[in-house]
Protein backbone atom coordinates (compact mmCIF):
# COMPACT_ATOMS: atom_id res chain seq x y z
CA UNK A 1 0.00 0.00 0.00
CA UNK A 2 2.81 2.34 1.00
CA UNK A 3 4.60 1.51 -2.27
CA UNK A 4 1.40 2.14 -4.23
CA UNK A 5 1.09 5.63 -2.85
CA UNK A 6 4.79 6.29 -3.54
CA UNK A 7 4.28 5.07 -7.10
CA UNK A 8 1.34 7.45 -7.46
CA UNK A 9 3.44 10.28 -6.06
CA UNK A 10 6.21 9.57 -8.60
CA UNK A 11 3.71 9.32 -11.46
CA UNK A 12 2.07 12.61 -10.53
CA UNK A 13 5.46 14.30 -10.21
CA UNK A 14 6.53 13.08 -13.67
CA UNK A 15 3.26 14.21 -15.21
CA UNK A 16 3.41 17.65 -13.60
CA UNK A 17 7.12 18.41 -13.78
CA UNK A 18 7.78 16.96 -17.25
CA UNK A 19 5.05 19.24 -18.60
CA UNK A 20 6.76 22.25 -17.04
CA UNK A 21 10.18 21.23 -18.40
CA UNK A 22 9.38 20.83 -22.08
CA UNK A 23 8.01 17.30 -21.81
CA UNK A 24 10.97 15.55 -20.16
CA UNK A 25 12.44 15.19 -16.69
CA UNK A 26 15.62 13.47 -15.57
CA UNK A 27 15.97 11.38 -12.44
CA UNK A 28 18.11 13.97 -10.58
CA UNK A 29 15.51 16.69 -11.06
CA UNK A 30 12.76 14.29 -10.08
CA UNK A 31 14.69 13.34 -6.98
CA UNK A 32 14.80 17.05 -5.97
CA UNK A 33 11.11 17.50 -6.69
CA UNK A 34 10.22 14.52 -4.52
CA UNK A 35 12.57 15.70 -1.71
CA UNK A 36 14.45 12.42 -1.78
CA UNK A 37 17.28 12.48 0.73
CA UNK A 38 18.85 9.03 0.89
CA UNK A 39 20.43 6.76 -1.66
CA UNK A 40 18.01 4.04 -0.67
CA UNK A 41 15.01 6.25 -1.47
CA UNK A 42 16.61 7.29 -4.75
CA UNK A 43 16.99 3.63 -5.72
CA UNK A 44 13.37 3.06 -4.78
CA UNK A 45 12.36 5.95 -7.02
CA UNK A 46 14.39 4.49 -9.91
CA UNK A 47 12.74 1.09 -9.60
CA UNK A 48 9.33 2.75 -9.38
CA UNK A 49 10.13 4.67 -12.56
CA UNK A 50 11.10 1.42 -14.28
CA UNK A 51 7.84 -0.20 -13.18
CA UNK A 52 5.82 2.77 -14.42
CA UNK A 53 7.63 2.70 -17.77
CA UNK A 54 7.07 -1.05 -18.05
CA UNK A 55 3.35 -0.62 -17.55
CA UNK A 56 3.30 2.25 -20.11
CA UNK A 57 2.21 4.83 -17.54
CA UNK A 58 5.26 6.95 -18.36
CA UNK A 59 7.74 6.87 -21.23
CA UNK A 60 11.49 6.32 -20.90
CA UNK A 61 12.90 8.78 -23.45
CA UNK A 62 16.52 7.72 -22.88
CA UNK A 63 18.62 6.57 -19.97
CA UNK A 64 17.61 8.51 -16.86
CA UNK A 65 15.10 10.70 -18.69
CA UNK A 66 11.34 10.17 -18.57
CA UNK A 67 8.26 11.84 -19.94
CA UNK A 68 4.56 11.57 -19.24
CA UNK A 69 2.29 9.58 -21.53
CA UNK A 70 0.17 11.91 -23.60
CA UNK A 71 -3.44 11.15 -22.81
CA UNK A 72 -5.19 10.69 -26.12
CA UNK A 73 -8.90 9.96 -26.26
CA UNK A 74 -9.55 6.26 -26.80
CA UNK A 75 -10.19 5.53 -30.51
CA UNK A 76 -13.67 4.54 -31.61
CA UNK A 77 -13.83 0.74 -31.38
CA UNK A 78 -15.79 0.48 -34.64
CA UNK A 79 -13.11 2.54 -36.40
CA UNK A 80 -10.40 0.23 -35.04
CA UNK A 81 -12.35 -2.85 -36.19
CA UNK A 82 -12.85 -1.32 -39.64
CA UNK A 83 -9.17 -0.43 -39.99
CA UNK A 84 -8.19 -3.93 -38.86
CA UNK A 85 -10.54 -5.46 -41.40
CA UNK A 86 -9.13 -3.32 -44.21
CA UNK A 87 -5.56 -4.02 -43.21
CA UNK A 88 -5.80 -7.74 -42.74
CA UNK A 89 -8.53 -8.46 -45.35
CA UNK A 90 -9.37 -11.66 -43.45
CA UNK A 91 -10.12 -11.50 -39.73
CA UNK A 92 -11.35 -13.77 -36.97
CA UNK A 93 -13.33 -12.72 -33.93
CA UNK A 94 -10.15 -13.12 -31.89
CA UNK A 95 -8.32 -10.62 -34.16
CA UNK A 96 -10.95 -7.95 -33.56
CA UNK A 97 -11.05 -8.71 -29.85
CA UNK A 98 -7.29 -8.37 -29.68
CA UNK A 99 -6.94 -5.25 -31.81
CA UNK A 100 -9.99 -3.26 -30.73
CA UNK A 101 -10.48 -4.66 -27.23
CA UNK A 102 -14.15 -5.41 -27.94
CA UNK A 103 -16.21 -8.33 -26.69
CA UNK A 104 -16.74 -11.42 -28.82
CA UNK A 105 -20.45 -10.65 -29.19
CA UNK A 106 -19.91 -7.06 -30.27
CA UNK A 107 -17.30 -8.14 -32.84
CA UNK A 108 -19.67 -10.82 -34.17
CA UNK A 109 -22.60 -8.41 -34.42
CA UNK A 110 -20.43 -5.88 -36.27
CA UNK A 111 -19.15 -8.52 -38.70
CA UNK A 112 -22.68 -9.75 -39.32
CA UNK A 113 -23.62 -6.20 -40.25
CA UNK A 114 -20.76 -6.18 -42.81
CA UNK A 115 -22.00 -9.48 -44.25
CA UNK A 116 -25.55 -8.10 -44.53
CA UNK A 117 -24.23 -5.09 -46.44
CA UNK A 118 -22.22 -7.26 -48.82
CA UNK A 119 -18.90 -5.84 -47.61
CA UNK A 120 -17.59 -9.05 -46.09
CA UNK A 121 -18.34 -12.74 -46.25
CA UNK A 122 -18.13 -15.38 -43.57
CA UNK A 123 -16.10 -18.44 -44.37
CA UNK A 124 -15.88 -21.71 -42.59
CA UNK A 125 -12.51 -23.06 -41.53
CA UNK A 126 -10.75 -25.87 -43.36
CA UNK A 127 -9.98 -27.48 -40.02
CA UNK A 128 -13.04 -28.27 -37.89
CA UNK A 129 -11.34 -27.00 -34.72
CA UNK A 130 -10.26 -23.67 -36.22
CA UNK A 131 -12.43 -20.58 -35.83
CA UNK A 132 -14.55 -19.02 -38.59
CA UNK A 133 -13.16 -16.04 -40.42
CA UNK A 134 -14.61 -13.05 -42.26
CA UNK A 135 -13.15 -11.94 -45.58
CA UNK A 136 -13.37 -8.41 -46.96
CA UNK A 137 -14.92 -8.62 -50.41
CA UNK A 138 -15.62 -4.97 -51.18
CA UNK A 139 -12.14 -3.48 -51.46
CA UNK A 140 -13.30 -0.11 -52.78
CA UNK A 141 -15.33 0.55 -49.62
CA UNK A 142 -13.36 3.42 -48.10
CA UNK A 143 -15.70 4.84 -45.48
CA UNK A 144 -16.56 2.96 -42.34
CA UNK A 145 -20.01 1.41 -42.68
CA UNK A 146 -22.35 2.61 -39.98
CA UNK A 147 -24.87 0.23 -38.48
CA UNK A 148 -27.96 2.37 -39.12
CA UNK A 149 -30.30 -0.50 -38.26
CA UNK A 150 -28.78 -0.85 -34.82
CA UNK A 151 -28.81 2.91 -34.30
CA UNK A 152 -32.49 2.97 -35.26
CA UNK A 153 -33.20 0.08 -32.88
CA UNK A 154 -31.42 1.90 -30.05
CA UNK A 155 -33.30 5.12 -30.86
CA UNK A 156 -36.59 3.22 -30.63
CA UNK A 157 -35.59 1.66 -27.29
CA UNK A 158 -34.65 5.10 -25.94
CA UNK A 159 -37.94 6.60 -27.17
CA UNK A 160 -39.87 3.75 -25.54
CA UNK A 161 -38.02 4.26 -22.25
CA UNK A 162 -38.70 8.01 -22.40
CA UNK A 163 -42.37 7.35 -23.01
CA UNK A 164 -42.56 4.97 -20.04
CA UNK A 165 -40.85 7.50 -17.75
CA UNK A 166 -43.17 10.28 -18.93
CA UNK A 167 -46.17 8.02 -18.26
CA UNK A 168 -44.94 7.35 -14.74
CA UNK A 169 -44.27 11.06 -14.18
CA UNK A 170 -47.84 11.81 -15.31
CA UNK A 171 -49.15 9.24 -12.80
CA UNK A 172 -47.04 10.85 -10.08
CA UNK A 173 -48.36 14.29 -11.10
CA UNK A 174 -51.95 13.08 -10.80
CA UNK A 175 -51.21 11.49 -7.42
CA UNK A 176 -49.55 14.69 -6.12
CA UNK A 177 -52.53 16.78 -7.30
CA UNK A 178 -54.87 14.37 -5.49
CA UNK A 179 -52.84 14.60 -2.29
CA UNK A 180 -52.79 18.42 -2.51
CA UNK A 181 -56.58 18.44 -2.99
CA UNK A 182 -56.97 16.16 0.04
CA UNK A 183 -54.70 18.44 2.08
CA UNK A 184 -56.79 21.47 1.08
CA UNK A 185 -59.95 19.59 2.05
CA UNK A 186 -58.39 18.86 5.46
CA UNK A 187 -57.60 22.58 5.91
CA UNK A 188 -61.22 23.50 5.11
CA UNK A 189 -62.56 20.97 7.60
CA UNK B 1 -13.15 -26.44 -11.42
CA UNK B 2 -13.67 -23.40 -13.65
CA UNK B 3 -12.62 -23.90 -17.25
CA UNK B 4 -9.52 -21.93 -18.21
CA UNK B 5 -9.79 -19.92 -21.39
CA UNK B 6 -7.25 -18.23 -23.61
CA UNK B 7 -8.59 -14.75 -24.20
CA UNK B 8 -7.40 -12.86 -27.26
CA UNK B 9 -5.52 -9.97 -25.71
CA UNK B 10 -2.87 -7.70 -27.06
CA UNK B 11 -0.10 -7.73 -24.47
CA UNK B 12 2.51 -5.00 -24.13
CA UNK B 13 5.55 -7.26 -24.21
CA UNK B 14 9.06 -5.83 -24.44
CA UNK B 15 9.09 -5.70 -28.25
CA UNK B 16 5.82 -3.75 -28.25
CA UNK B 17 7.14 -1.30 -25.68
CA UNK B 18 10.31 -0.83 -27.74
CA UNK B 19 8.18 -0.33 -30.85
CA UNK B 20 6.13 2.39 -29.18
CA UNK B 21 9.27 4.10 -27.89
CA UNK B 22 10.73 3.97 -31.41
CA UNK B 23 7.62 5.59 -32.93
CA UNK B 24 7.64 8.26 -30.21
CA UNK B 25 11.29 9.00 -30.96
CA UNK B 26 10.56 9.11 -34.69
CA UNK B 27 7.77 11.60 -34.12
CA UNK B 28 10.15 13.96 -32.29
CA UNK B 29 11.73 15.01 -35.58
CA UNK B 30 8.43 15.98 -37.16
CA UNK B 31 8.59 18.22 -40.21
CA UNK B 32 11.20 16.34 -42.20
CA UNK B 33 11.09 13.20 -44.27
CA UNK B 34 12.37 10.22 -42.32
CA UNK B 35 12.29 6.47 -42.32
CA UNK B 36 12.45 3.75 -39.71
CA UNK B 37 13.05 0.04 -40.04
CA UNK B 38 11.54 -2.75 -37.98
CA UNK B 39 13.30 -6.00 -38.65
CA UNK B 40 13.33 -9.52 -37.30
CA UNK B 41 12.60 -13.12 -38.25
CA UNK B 42 9.05 -14.38 -38.76
CA UNK B 43 6.96 -15.16 -35.72
CA UNK B 44 8.19 -12.43 -33.42
CA UNK B 45 5.09 -10.24 -33.75
CA UNK B 46 6.38 -7.42 -36.00
CA UNK B 47 3.38 -7.36 -38.31
CA UNK B 48 0.86 -7.79 -35.54
CA UNK B 49 2.40 -4.97 -33.52
CA UNK B 50 2.54 -2.64 -36.52
CA UNK B 51 -1.06 -3.48 -37.48
CA UNK B 52 -2.26 -3.05 -33.89
CA UNK B 53 -0.55 0.35 -33.71
CA UNK B 54 -1.89 1.41 -37.11
CA UNK B 55 -5.44 0.32 -36.29
CA UNK B 56 -5.47 2.14 -32.98
CA UNK B 57 -3.85 5.31 -34.24
CA UNK B 58 -5.47 5.72 -37.63
CA UNK B 59 -2.28 5.06 -39.58
CA UNK B 60 -1.86 3.53 -42.99
CA UNK B 61 -0.52 -0.01 -43.30
CA UNK B 62 0.34 -1.50 -46.67
CA UNK B 63 1.65 -5.00 -47.28
CA UNK B 64 3.69 -5.16 -50.47
CA UNK B 65 2.70 -7.74 -53.06
CA UNK B 66 5.10 -9.43 -55.45
CA UNK B 67 2.80 -8.48 -58.32
CA UNK B 68 3.92 -4.86 -57.91
CA UNK B 69 7.46 -5.80 -58.96
CA UNK B 70 6.89 -4.75 -62.55
CA UNK B 71 5.40 -1.35 -61.89
CA UNK B 72 5.03 1.13 -59.07
CA UNK B 73 1.42 1.84 -60.01
CA UNK B 74 -0.02 -1.03 -57.95
CA UNK B 75 1.92 0.15 -54.92
CA UNK B 76 0.74 3.75 -55.36
CA UNK B 77 -2.84 2.64 -55.88
CA UNK B 78 -2.72 0.53 -52.71
CA UNK B 79 -1.46 3.59 -50.83
CA UNK B 80 -4.34 5.61 -52.35
CA UNK B 81 -6.85 3.00 -51.14
CA UNK B 82 -5.44 2.92 -47.64
CA UNK B 83 -5.37 6.71 -47.52
CA UNK B 84 -9.13 6.70 -48.18
CA UNK B 85 -8.88 8.25 -51.64
CA UNK B 86 -12.22 7.62 -53.28
CA UNK B 87 -11.26 7.99 -56.96
CA UNK B 88 -8.08 6.04 -57.46
CA UNK B 89 -6.04 7.31 -60.43
CA UNK B 90 -5.08 4.84 -63.16
CA UNK B 91 -1.72 6.40 -63.99
CA UNK B 92 1.45 6.76 -61.94
CA UNK B 93 1.81 10.55 -61.88
CA UNK B 94 -1.72 11.38 -60.74
CA UNK B 95 -1.57 8.48 -58.23
CA UNK B 96 1.67 9.87 -56.79
CA UNK B 97 0.15 13.34 -56.46
CA UNK B 98 -3.02 11.93 -54.89
CA UNK B 99 -0.91 10.05 -52.32
CA UNK B 100 1.11 13.21 -51.61
CA UNK B 101 -2.04 15.28 -51.08
CA UNK B 102 -3.53 12.67 -48.77
CA UNK B 103 -0.28 12.37 -46.78
CA UNK B 104 -0.20 16.13 -46.32
CA UNK B 105 -3.67 16.00 -44.80
CA UNK B 106 -2.78 13.12 -42.50
CA UNK B 107 -1.13 15.20 -39.79
CA UNK B 108 2.27 13.50 -39.92
CA UNK B 109 1.09 10.07 -38.82
CA UNK B 110 3.49 7.23 -39.62
CA UNK B 111 2.88 5.08 -42.67
CA UNK B 112 3.72 1.37 -42.30
CA UNK B 113 4.99 -0.55 -45.31
CA UNK B 114 5.55 -4.26 -44.92
CA UNK B 115 7.84 -6.50 -46.95
CA UNK B 116 9.16 -3.82 -49.30
CA UNK B 117 12.33 -5.92 -49.60
CA UNK B 118 10.34 -8.13 -52.02
CA UNK B 119 10.19 -5.23 -54.47
CA UNK B 120 12.93 -3.59 -56.56
CA UNK B 121 14.90 -0.65 -55.15
CA UNK B 122 12.88 1.76 -57.25
CA UNK B 123 10.00 1.31 -54.80
CA UNK B 124 12.30 2.32 -51.97
CA UNK B 125 13.20 5.46 -53.89
CA UNK B 126 9.50 6.13 -54.29
CA UNK B 127 9.03 5.85 -50.52
CA UNK B 128 11.93 8.26 -50.01
CA UNK B 129 10.37 10.77 -52.41
CA UNK B 130 7.01 10.51 -50.69
CA UNK B 131 8.58 10.93 -47.27
CA UNK B 132 10.76 13.85 -48.35
CA UNK B 133 8.00 15.74 -50.11
CA UNK B 134 5.26 15.16 -47.56
CA UNK B 135 7.44 14.98 -44.38
CA UNK B 136 5.45 11.90 -43.36
CA UNK B 137 7.47 9.26 -41.50
CA UNK B 138 7.56 5.85 -43.19
CA UNK B 139 8.16 2.75 -41.10
CA UNK B 140 9.38 -0.23 -43.12
CA UNK B 141 8.65 -3.62 -41.59
CA UNK B 142 10.37 -6.75 -42.81
CA UNK B 143 12.72 -9.63 -42.23
CA UNK B 144 16.50 -9.40 -41.97
CA UNK B 145 16.97 -8.78 -45.72
CA UNK B 146 15.23 -5.43 -45.34
CA UNK B 147 18.27 -3.91 -43.67
CA UNK B 148 20.68 -4.87 -46.45
CA UNK B 149 18.09 -3.80 -49.03
CA UNK B 150 17.90 -0.36 -47.44
CA UNK B 151 21.66 -0.09 -46.94
CA UNK B 152 22.24 -0.59 -50.67
CA UNK B 153 20.67 2.78 -51.33
CA UNK B 154 22.69 5.39 -49.42
CA UNK B 155 20.00 8.03 -49.79
CA UNK B 156 17.56 5.69 -48.01
CA UNK B 157 19.93 4.61 -45.28
CA UNK B 158 20.83 8.26 -44.54
CA UNK B 159 17.23 9.03 -43.83
CA UNK B 160 16.66 6.02 -41.59
CA UNK B 161 16.43 7.65 -38.18
CA UNK B 162 15.38 4.62 -36.19
CA UNK B 163 15.89 0.90 -36.41
CA UNK B 164 14.33 -1.70 -34.18
CA UNK B 165 15.08 -5.38 -34.16
CA UNK B 166 12.35 -7.61 -32.77
CA UNK B 167 14.04 -9.88 -30.27
CA UNK B 168 12.95 -13.35 -29.25
CA UNK B 169 10.32 -13.20 -26.52
CA UNK B 170 11.87 -13.35 -23.07
CA UNK B 171 10.80 -15.49 -20.15
CA UNK B 172 9.25 -12.43 -18.50
CA UNK B 173 7.23 -11.71 -21.64
CA UNK B 174 5.99 -15.30 -21.71
CA UNK B 175 4.85 -15.11 -18.08
CA UNK B 176 3.21 -11.75 -18.74
CA UNK B 177 1.40 -13.06 -21.82
CA UNK B 178 0.23 -16.23 -20.05
CA UNK B 179 -1.07 -14.23 -17.10
CA UNK B 180 -2.86 -11.65 -19.26
CA UNK B 181 -4.47 -14.09 -21.69
CA UNK B 182 -5.30 -17.04 -19.44
CA UNK B 183 -5.19 -15.61 -15.95
CA UNK B 184 -2.99 -18.48 -14.75
CA UNK B 185 0.33 -18.10 -13.02
CA UNK B 186 2.67 -20.54 -14.74
CA UNK B 187 5.36 -21.94 -12.41
CA UNK B 188 8.83 -20.73 -13.44
CA UNK B 189 10.18 -24.20 -14.35
CA UNK B 190 7.17 -24.81 -16.65
CA UNK B 191 7.58 -21.37 -18.22
CA UNK B 192 11.23 -22.12 -18.78
CA UNK B 193 10.43 -25.32 -20.70
CA UNK B 194 7.84 -23.51 -22.84
CA UNK B 195 10.30 -20.72 -23.47
CA UNK B 196 13.21 -22.99 -24.34
CA UNK B 197 11.17 -25.09 -26.76
CA UNK B 198 9.66 -22.07 -28.52
CA UNK B 199 12.99 -20.32 -29.08
CA UNK B 200 11.23 -17.06 -28.23
CA UNK B 201 8.85 -17.34 -31.19
CA UNK B 202 5.56 -15.70 -30.27
CA UNK B 203 3.43 -17.88 -32.55
CA UNK B 204 4.87 -21.10 -31.07
CA UNK B 205 4.39 -19.80 -27.51
CA UNK B 206 0.77 -18.95 -28.27
CA UNK B 207 0.12 -22.35 -29.84
CA UNK B 208 1.79 -24.28 -27.01
CA UNK B 209 -0.01 -22.24 -24.38
CA UNK B 210 -3.35 -23.04 -26.01
CA UNK B 211 -2.52 -26.76 -26.05
CA UNK B 212 -1.42 -26.55 -22.42
CA UNK B 213 -4.69 -24.90 -21.41
CA UNK B 214 -6.64 -27.61 -23.27
CA UNK B 215 -4.74 -30.32 -21.43
CA UNK B 216 -5.24 -28.56 -18.09
CA UNK B 217 -8.98 -28.29 -18.74
CA UNK B 218 -9.19 -31.94 -19.75
CA UNK B 219 -7.41 -33.01 -16.57
CA UNK B 220 -9.18 -30.51 -14.35
CA UNK B 221 -5.84 -29.11 -13.20
CA UNK B 222 -5.42 -25.56 -11.97
CA UNK B 223 -1.62 -25.58 -12.16
CA UNK B 224 0.30 -27.17 -15.04
CA UNK B 225 3.02 -29.75 -14.41
CA UNK B 226 6.05 -30.85 -16.44
CA UNK B 227 4.23 -33.77 -18.10
CA UNK B 228 1.41 -31.54 -19.24
CA UNK B 229 3.74 -28.99 -20.78
CA UNK B 230 5.73 -31.73 -22.54
CA UNK B 231 2.51 -33.15 -24.02
CA UNK B 232 1.44 -29.68 -25.11
CA UNK B 233 4.76 -29.11 -26.89
CA UNK B 234 4.58 -32.54 -28.51
CA UNK B 235 1.05 -31.86 -29.78
CA UNK B 236 2.23 -28.64 -31.34
CA UNK B 237 5.12 -30.32 -33.11
CA UNK B 238 2.87 -33.05 -34.48
CA UNK B 239 0.36 -30.53 -35.76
Amino acid sequence: MAHQSFSKKVLEAVEKEAGARGGEIDTTELSHVLFIQTGHDHKRMLSTLSDLARTSKIVRVRQGVYSAVSKKPAPDQREVMWRTMRMRKVVTLADLQEFAGVSKYYAKEWLQMLVKRGIAMRQGPADKCAPHSWRLIKFDQVEMPVDTEKAERLRKIRAKKKQAIEKRLDTIDVAVTDIRANLNDLDKE
Amino acid sequence: MKEIRVLPKFVNVKNVRNFQAMIDALMLSAGEGRLAAVIGPAGRGKTRTAQWYAANNGCVFVRCLSIWRQSELGFLQALCRELNIKRIPHRKDPAFIAVMDALNLQGGKPVFIEEIEKLPKLHLELVRDLSDLSAAPFVLVGEEELQSHMKQVTRIWNRTFQQLEFEPLGLGDLLMYAQASTGIEIPPQIAEILHRESGGCFRVIKRDLMSLVNIMNAKGAEVPNVNMVKSAIKQGLRG
